[in-house]
């Protein structure tokens, strides 16, 4: 009686510790669907903000021809005014709570790299980012921006 | 005393049987339970980002000058519907377009009439930037609305950048898009 109490005791045992890793495993796969859905918005919204912020135009033309001109040095209307549009964006989202860093640098020959916004941005990982080329002529600058939360 | 022993065996074996069936039915239902809920809400998050990506992507709204999608038409969306929205994109849906206008720095201005003109400019821009556009306005406006937003119903909200080109100058403006789903009762 002793040793089949002490077998139906380890049986259930196991039983139980079988239920628990089955429901450990379901909960890490329905986190990598939410994790992978978060990615995909987060995606979206840098290229989105990247590709739309460039095409726009303004009084001084657009954030494309402006990053351009104060790259090499002829403007600082992209500064001024990107920070602007980019922060008027993140509040019509609701992302109050996001900073950014635009990297613009050469694709084709080796130059200086130029920022605008937090430079700390990217300084630890769980950033996200987003990039695309701007050309002009026979010339390609990569430019890219990186999001993460305050 | 034996015999004692044996039954008290018995009987924690059977409290404890009790116990691992209770254990076991609380833990599928509450997962069932949670497991519903959770999907409910997972399906109605990869609706909306459908419902976005589907959007912005989409030609009927687009316009046809830029390829790559996410430059909505101001003309286009003047026109649409909450029905037209229905057909494309399903029911259950509440979209809102909104643009973002340059506005001028009027703390450069050291002069005070020029700065309160300044401040008077940049309150008609606003103005136009949130006024709900239709035929009758159209194209001082920068809002679009699709289709009612209902408070008492739990939504799912998604929102991205993107242009709105506008057709009577030719202007490429910076806008959001905000896709909310409807999940049921709050």
């Amino acid at each position: 009686m002793k040793g089949q109490t002490s077998m139906l005791a380890i049986v259930i045992a196991m039983i139980l510790i079988l239920f628990i890793v089955i429901f450990m495993l379901t909960g890490m796969f329905s986190d990598d669907e939410t994790a992978n859905m978060k990615t995909q918005q987060r995606d979206l919204y840098a290229n989105n903000l990247l590709l739309s912020l460039l095409s726009t135009d303004t009084s001084e033309g657009t954030f494309s021809d402006m990053l351009k001109d104060e790259y090499f040095g002829g403007g600082t209307a992209f500064g001024e005014m990107a920070p602007v549009f980019i922060k008027a964006t993140l509040n019509a989202t609701g992302n109050t709570d996001y900073d950014w860093l635009i990297e613009a640098e050469p694709k084709d020959f080796v130059g200086v790299v130029k920022q605008w916004g937090n430079p700390a941005v990217t300084e630890k990982p769980g950033y996200w980012d987003a990039r695309t080329v701007v050309t002009w002529g026979g010339n390609q600058l990569e430019v890219k921006l990186y999001i993460r939360t305050k | 005393m034996k015999g004692q022993v044996a039954v008290m065996e018995y009987l924690v074996l059977v409290v404890m049987t009790m116990f691992v069936i209770f254990f076991v039915v609380v833990l599928l239902f509450g997962y069932q339970f949670l497991q519903s809920g959770s999907e409910r809400s997972k399906d109605l998050e990869s609706h909306s980002l459908f419902v976005l990506q589907s959007m912005i992507a989409s030609p009927v709204v687009n316009n046809p000058q830029h390829q790559k999608g996410s430059v909505l038409d101001d003309a286009k969306l003047t026109v649409m519907t909450c029905e037209d929205v229905e057909v494309l994109f399903g029911h259950g849906l509440w979209i809102r377009i909104s643009s973002i206008y340059e506005k001028h720095d009027c703390e450069k201005y050291t002069n005070a009439i020029e700065r309160n003109t300044c401040y008077q400019e940049n309150a008609d821009i606003e103005a136009i930037e949130n006024r709900e556009c239709t035929g009758q306005v159209y194209p001082d406006c920068g809002v679009w609305t699709f289709c009612g937003e209902e408070r008492s119903v739990r939504m799912i909200y998604r929102s991205v950048p993107v242009n709105i080109y506008r057709k009577m100058d030719g202007m490429v403006s910076l806008a959001t898009i905000t896709v909310g789903v409807k999940g049921g009762e709050s």
